[in-house]
């Protein structure tokens, strides 16, 4: 067990060096220089581009930069190209934005995903299975800032409350309640829409999972000691079903975390997609190489915490 | 004896009698959704085609960046202002079909430029992430048991950073290339120095095996938050369609590696491929010509597949305006500069924005259905 943590946590440092030289590498990707941000504008004299290279360790070769960047960001002295505020600082402000929009997505992912899939694979090619199949191929295929649109629309014409932003300009006084109901209308649309996709792909998923075990042949030894169906169903095939399960938390995370970009930029919600857009139109490089650098921690610790929980409920990897 | 009155026809033979291919076909067959999707897409492909030959060229048929200012936000079907617009700007169909935009471009010609764009952009960055995948699957797959040495490790993270070292002032187009020439060139040396007898001591320890870097290597690419890395290597790349394409295409690579590492894992020990290998054959020989081509079958799911994301990717950039460049048109591009109109001109949005979700849903049923063909397990009896 401990072995296996500790070849896990060694796995996952490589990959979150190679994550850490390739967040710093893409930047390069751009023809020219990071310092050529404006080049047009008349006020940025040659003195100018020389002082701002040397303040940002650009006239360095690239591995110091590289060395430089990463011993800045970790101990919080590294600045924003736009306005010199610490990097660690407005990250951490926009995630804590953000981690509302992604607990409640994943929430709603696994809520849903179960109860849609579970239904179809014990009863597949019936009209129910069809018609989940057909919805989540739908959902999978909607443009998601289409659907938005819609939504946005719908909600506002027809239940008239607020959609927009992450709550209503001078709430903050209101009652606890009115406040709380405020913020929670402001959560749903976009959170759902961060989930439809993952509710759509995890049911089919339950759903091929499940038919899998369904057909095996401890299941059909449990029914013929007699058991009633709902005990084969949810208590023997779908513990069995739903060991996969724990290693698809980790890879959900990227598409919810990608997704927030265009979500949080129709929402007008001040997260951490809307930073990265906002520093990628900016050219805020030590943002953005940040923010890519983070969000991939984000998911290294995601897909970390359900390799030790598949360990935990799947004592076979353990031998 | 049989006449041929009695010969069962092909759709009677039982399932053993089948070819493969004659088995997935039946099975898509019986497929509605899949039909249906495989029906949409021949569809497309005509428009995408139509739409290539309709639009390009210095005179197209259909043009889809003519702007007539006095016929600004048509609805659909309406009739050109005949008193206003040049003779020779009136749209060929005599009506504008699909409405126009807020320069008065015709929304139909518009659309049908998209559609050669969406073909483009799904078969270029499919194309480039099955190479890649194919590529690094094929070789996890068949190599994936040999041990990584600590003299090939060394030459492989020696060499290229002596490189970056020397060379670290010339630019990054240069550089790259020049890595992956020292890495190969690094590997390459040090599993020569392991066959030396002087470092014979060394062959008893290896550190890891291609397996492992495979495995580390997917896991790197799962980790970023692919629409992030999209959205940044787009935004600081020159302006390009086939920028879009590429990137697209290099963050796609997992899931048809993944395919092919698994399916040579269970044919490279098939008598077929000891057969090759004791007529002499080469282990890229084997790979790429024997090992590949009989793993492409899930391939094909996962490229399917592939289109449909790579379309809604592409759409996804040009709704935050870092897709097709203006003046040329990408469905998403369309419903991204119609969502100003949403309340005067809703066509705008809603035209492209239900072109894609069908081009996209057919894509992933097709999809489906083959996967459903192909996985022996899910196949109705």
């Amino acid at each position: 067990m401990a072995a296996y943590i500790v070849r896990t946590a060694f796995f996952k440092i490589i990959t979150l060096v190679i994550i850490s030289i390739i967040s710093f590498l893409i930047i390069h990707l751009a023809p020219g220089q990071p310092s050529q941000i404006d080049p047009l504008n008349p006020r940025f004299r040659k003195e100018d581009i020389a002082r701002y290279r040397a303040a940002f360790d650009l006239d360095k070769p690239l591995w110091k930069q590289y060395y430089l960047f990463y011993k800045k960001l970790g101990s919080g002295e590294l600045k924003s190209f736009k306005d010199n505020q610490p990097v660690l600082g407005k990250i951490w402000r926009r995630f804590l934005n953000s981690l509302p929009l992604f607990i409640v997505g994943t929430i709603l992912t696994w809520c849903l995903a179960f109860p849609m899939g579970i239904p179809a694979a014990l009863n597949p090619g019936r009209l129910y299975d069809r018609s989940t199949t057909f919805l989540s191929y739908f959902f999978i295929s909607f443009p998601g800032f289409f659907l938005a649109y819609l939504l946005i629309l719908g909600v506002a014409r027809f239940l008239e409350v607020p959609v927009l932003g992450m709550r209503t300009f001078g709430q903050e006084t209101a009652p606890l309640l009115y406040w709380l109901n405020d913020r929670i209308w402001h959560l749903v649309l976009p959170s759902l829409l961060g989930a439809i996709g993952g509710i759509a792909f995890l049911s089919r998923y339950v759903r091929v999972q499940m038919i899998e075990v369904l057909d095996s042949d401890f299941v059909r030894t449990a029914h013929s000691k007699g058991l009633d169906e709902n005990t084969v169903n949810y208590v023997h095939a779908l513990r069995n079903a739903a060991l996969p399960f724990v290693t698809m938390f980790g890879l959900l995370l990227p598409a919810l975390i990608g997704g927030s970009v265009i979500i949080e930029n129709i929402f007008a919600w001040p997260g951490m997609g809307r930073m990265a857009f906002e520093a990628i139109l900016a050219r805020d490089y030590p943002i953005v190489i940040s923010l890519n650098f983070f969000a991939a921690i984000l998911v290294l610790i995601g897909t970390f915490i359900s390799d030790i929980l598949l360990v935990l409920v799947d004592p076979r990897i353990r031998l | 004896m049989t006449t041929w009155a009695e010969t069962p026809r092909e759709d009677e033979f039982p399932e053993d009698f089948l070819t493969p291919w004659q088995r997935i076909g039946r099975s898509l067959r019986q497929d509605r959704f899949a039909m249906g999707g495989a029906l949409v897409l021949v569809f497309f492909f005509a428009l995408a085609i139509a739409g290539w030959w309709g639009t390009s060229g210095d005179n197209p048929a259909f043009s889809p960046s003519t702007i007539r200012l006095p016929d600004r936000l048509k609805p659909p079907l309406a009739k050109p202002n005949l008193d206003a617009v040049a003779p020779g700007d009136l749209p060929s169909l005599g009506i504008y079909l699909f409405g126009t935009d807020d320069l008065g471009r015709d929304v139909f010609a518009r659309m049908l430029e998209g559609s050669k764009i969406a073909m483009w952009v799904g078969f270029v960055a499919v194309g480039i992430s099955i190479i890649l995948g194919v590529f690094l699957g094929g070789i996890a797959g068949f190599h994936g048991n040999r041990e990584i040495g600590p003299t090939s490790l060394l030459g492989a993270v020696l060499l290229p950073a002596a490189g970056g070292f020397l060379f670290s002032e010339i630019s990054w187009w240069a550089l790259f290339p020049l890595e992956g020439a020292l890495f190969f060139i690094g590997v390459i040396l040090g599993i020569w120095a392991e066959t030396l007898p002087a470092f014979a001591s060394l062959r008893r320890h290896p550190i890891f095996n291609v397996d492992s870097v495979f495995i580390v290597l997917v896991d790197v690419q799962l980790s970023f938050p692919t629409f992030f890395l999209i959205l940044t290597a787009i935004a600081v790349l020159p302006p390009s369609i086939l920028n879009i394409m590429i990137v697209i295409g290099i963050t796609g690579w997992v899931g048809p590696a993944r395919f092919v590492r698994a399916e040579i894992l269970s044919l490279r020990e098939r008598p077929f491929i000891e057969a090759a290998r004791a007529i002499g054959a080469g282990d890229m020989r084997l790979i790429f010509l024997h090992l590949v081509p009989n793993s492409l079958a899930p391939v094909l799911v996962s490229a399917t597949i592939g289109i449909a994301g790579a379309i809604l990717t592409e759409a996804g950039l040009s709704f935050l305006g870092f897709g097709v460049p203006p003046p040329g048109a990408s469905w998403g591009n369309i419903l991204s500069d119609g969502r100003k109109f949403l309340f005067d001109a809703p066509w705008l949005m809603f035209i492209p924005g239900i072109a894609i979700l069908i081009v996209v849903l057919a894509f992933n049923l097709f999809g489906e259905g083959l996967r459903e063909a192909l996985n022996p397990r899910t196949r109705p009896e």
